[in-house]
């Protein structure tokens, strides 16, 4: 297992505080400007998937939707983003002024809901790329909804997995809608990217 | 091997492969189709000098992200509208919905180009609306149905009512006829009218309750729920708050030990309303029994605990269980109950996302008020 010092996870909050805050003002625009989309500062987290699946079932209800978007780059890997169900429907249907009702998802809300994933998958993987001055490529998103476990155990079988599991508290105060998005990044290569973590530190320092 | 592009040319949907410098060098037949530009008009030039509307900005910064950064996009119709400039058929200037996928490709010289694909989903935005209609009609149905339904209760409720209000309007007319006939008399017994004055007065108050279980009935009243409240305590306290009944008759009533840890947000004293009301129903019914007794246990089930009333009775008769929670029904003799207690108490359960309800599988009479665990309120 790996651990992090405070300093690397603090450097990593940073990294991805930017990232969710670009994000945010991105999804503001997607909703027209007519809501703003408050995130909170990230937490970061090492854990195990089982880990996050046990988080994730309390939180979601037992029923989350998952956006998936392979990544590549000095570290290769799947970024995710995860809503618990309720919320995600409730976050379509008043980002898209919606009349479908909120108990249903359709296909067409299921591309928005790959669109939010998306834009905020990218902004978090761009504000790391751009830290680390090395290239991340991002996949097509994928869209997977149902039981945290069941959801993890067909993109990562392997539950004692350590994932970095960052998570983050939205809020539209309009709507005094609230909810939890969560990205996680497999972190088996996550030697390489403390390397360059330090490395970028170290740069940073002058040394 | 296929000729180049051959495949990509059959699928259908749009196909656009830009350069490293945004010129378009593929495009493909469905897209000749939908623009009406043909594909040999397209080489080597930028999309936007192609049309002469704008196209979307979100679809350039996509390629931009596509071609220098290596990072894909999905711009789905629900947040974009008219990305590209592409009619669905020659007769009209109707555009096509659209969903665009905008990703890097390598070639295998390792030049760096960008894939746009485009999706047609105007049939499925069509079917969605036709469904998202007759989903709302169906609705509307059921709300006719429910009406329909409480209509019908309503009926039965009316007689319920003229019943309880007659009874006290009568004794009321009694006792003033009987104050009329003193004062023709001419002999007024100050004791005696003291006496009337105050069942006048009981039965005034009777009405007015009746009226008050009627308004909490008739529109939802306005709950706190901002208490975090062991169920515990709750039971305990209304067991309490029972006893100048129970001590009336043999009923003996128990609780199983409860976890101190089994807690609910809620609105306390309307919680405990309920219990009590339970315990007072079961009392009225089993009070003649030989060794009567009560028994109040608390299960978890999933996400919820689940209080049981249980008592010595053997059940509800069946079809009176689909009764027993209509305003008004009642099976206590004349002037013992208002027919409103469980019918309050089931709105109370509702408006804290719960439930009260009759175990009709249990050996004994019990009721059920099933309520969300505290660690599950919000995500409902």
């Amino acid at each position: 297992m790996i651990t992090l010092n405070d300093e690397q996870l603090d450097l990593l909050k940073e990294v991805f505080n930017l990232g969710v805050g670009k994000a945010a003002a991105s999804l503001s625009q997607l909703a027209s400007n007519k809501y703003e989309v408050v995130l909170t500062l990230p937490k970061v987290q090492l854990i195990t998937i089982e880990e996050m699946v046990k988080i994730l079932e309390i939180e979601s209800n037992n029923k989350i939707t998952c956006v998936s978007q392979k990544y590549s780059g000095p570290f290769n890997g799947t970024a995710h983003m995860i809503y618990s169900h309720m919320a995600s429907l409730r976050l379509v249907s008043l980002m898209l002024d919606s009349k479908v009702p909120e108990d249903m998802i359709s296909e067409l809300e299921s591309d928005a809901l790959m669109e939010i994933g998306n834009v905020l998958i990218n902004a978090c993987l761009s504000a790391l790329s751009k830290m680390l001055n090395e290239e991340i490529e991002t996949d097509l998103p994928q869209i997977i909804s149902g039981p945290p476990l069941a959801v993890f155990k067909r993109t990562n079988p392997n539950l004692n997995e350590q994932v970095t599991f960052i998570r983050s508290e939205f809020t539209i105060k309009e709507e005094n809608l609230k909810g939890y998005i969560s990205l996680f990044l497999e972190t088996g290569k996550l030697t390489k990217l403390l390397e360059l973590i330090d490395k970028y530190n170290k740069e940073l320092m002058g040394l | 091997m296929y000729a180049e592009y051959e495949l990509i040319d059959k699928i259908d949907s749009g196909i656009i492969i830009l350069d490293s410098g945004f010129e378009i060098i593929f495009w493909n037949a469905w897209m000749e189709n939908k623009s009406g530009i043909n594909r040999e008009n397209t080489k080597g030039k930028k999309l936007n000098s192609l049309f002469s509307s704008e196209i979307s900005s979100r679809l350039v910064d996509s390629i931009m992200l596509a071609i220098n950064n290596g990072q894909s996009s999905i711009l789905s119709d629900r947040f974009n509208k008219d990305l590209l400039p592409l009619m669905k058929d020659l007769s009209s200037n109707e555009i096509i919905d659209q969903k665009i996928k905008v990703s890097r490709v390598r070639t295998t010289n390792n030049l760096k180009h960008c894939l746009i694909q485009v999706f047609d989903v105007t049939t499925a935005n069509q079917r969605e609306s036709y469904l998202s209609q007759q989903n709302k009609i169906v609705k509307e149905q059921i709300k006719e149905i429910e009406h329909s339904n409480k209509l019908a209760s309503l009926g039965r409720m009316a007689s319920g009512i003229v019943h309880e209000i007659n009874n006290p309007v009568a004794i009321i007319k009694g006792y003033d006829m009987a104050y009329e006939i003193m004062r023709k008399r001419g002999q007024f017994d100050q004791d005696k009218i003291d006496d009337m004055m105050k069942k006048i007065q009981q039965m005034a108050d009777r009405i007015s309750n009746i009226i008050k279980g009627l308004k909490i009935i008739a529109h939802k009243d306005t709950y706190e729920f901002n208490q975090l409240v062991p169920i515990k305590n709750i039971i305990d306290e209304s067991i309490e708050l029972s006893k100048p009944k129970i001590e009336t008759t043999n009923v003996i009533v128990e609780s199983d030990s409860i976890h101190l840890n089994y807690e609910i947000w809620c609105d306390p004293i309307q919680i405990s309303q309920i219990i009590i009301n339970l315990i007072s129903n079961s009392i009225d019914a089993i009070s003649e029994y030989p060794n009567p007794w009560i028994y109040i246990s608390v299960k978890t089930n999933d996400k919820f605990y689940e209080i049981r009333v249980m008592d010595c009775g053997k059940g509800i008769p069946p079809h009176i269980v689909t009764q027993i929670f209509d305003p008004f029904y009642t099976s206590k003799k004349v002037g013992k109950g208002t027919g409103l207690g469980l019918s309050i108490s089931q709105k109370i359960a509702e408006a804290h996302k719960g439930e009260l309800y009759v175990d009709t599988n249990a050996p004994n009479t019990t009721f059920v008020l099933r309520l969300i665990q505290s660690k599950y309120w919000g995500n409902t």
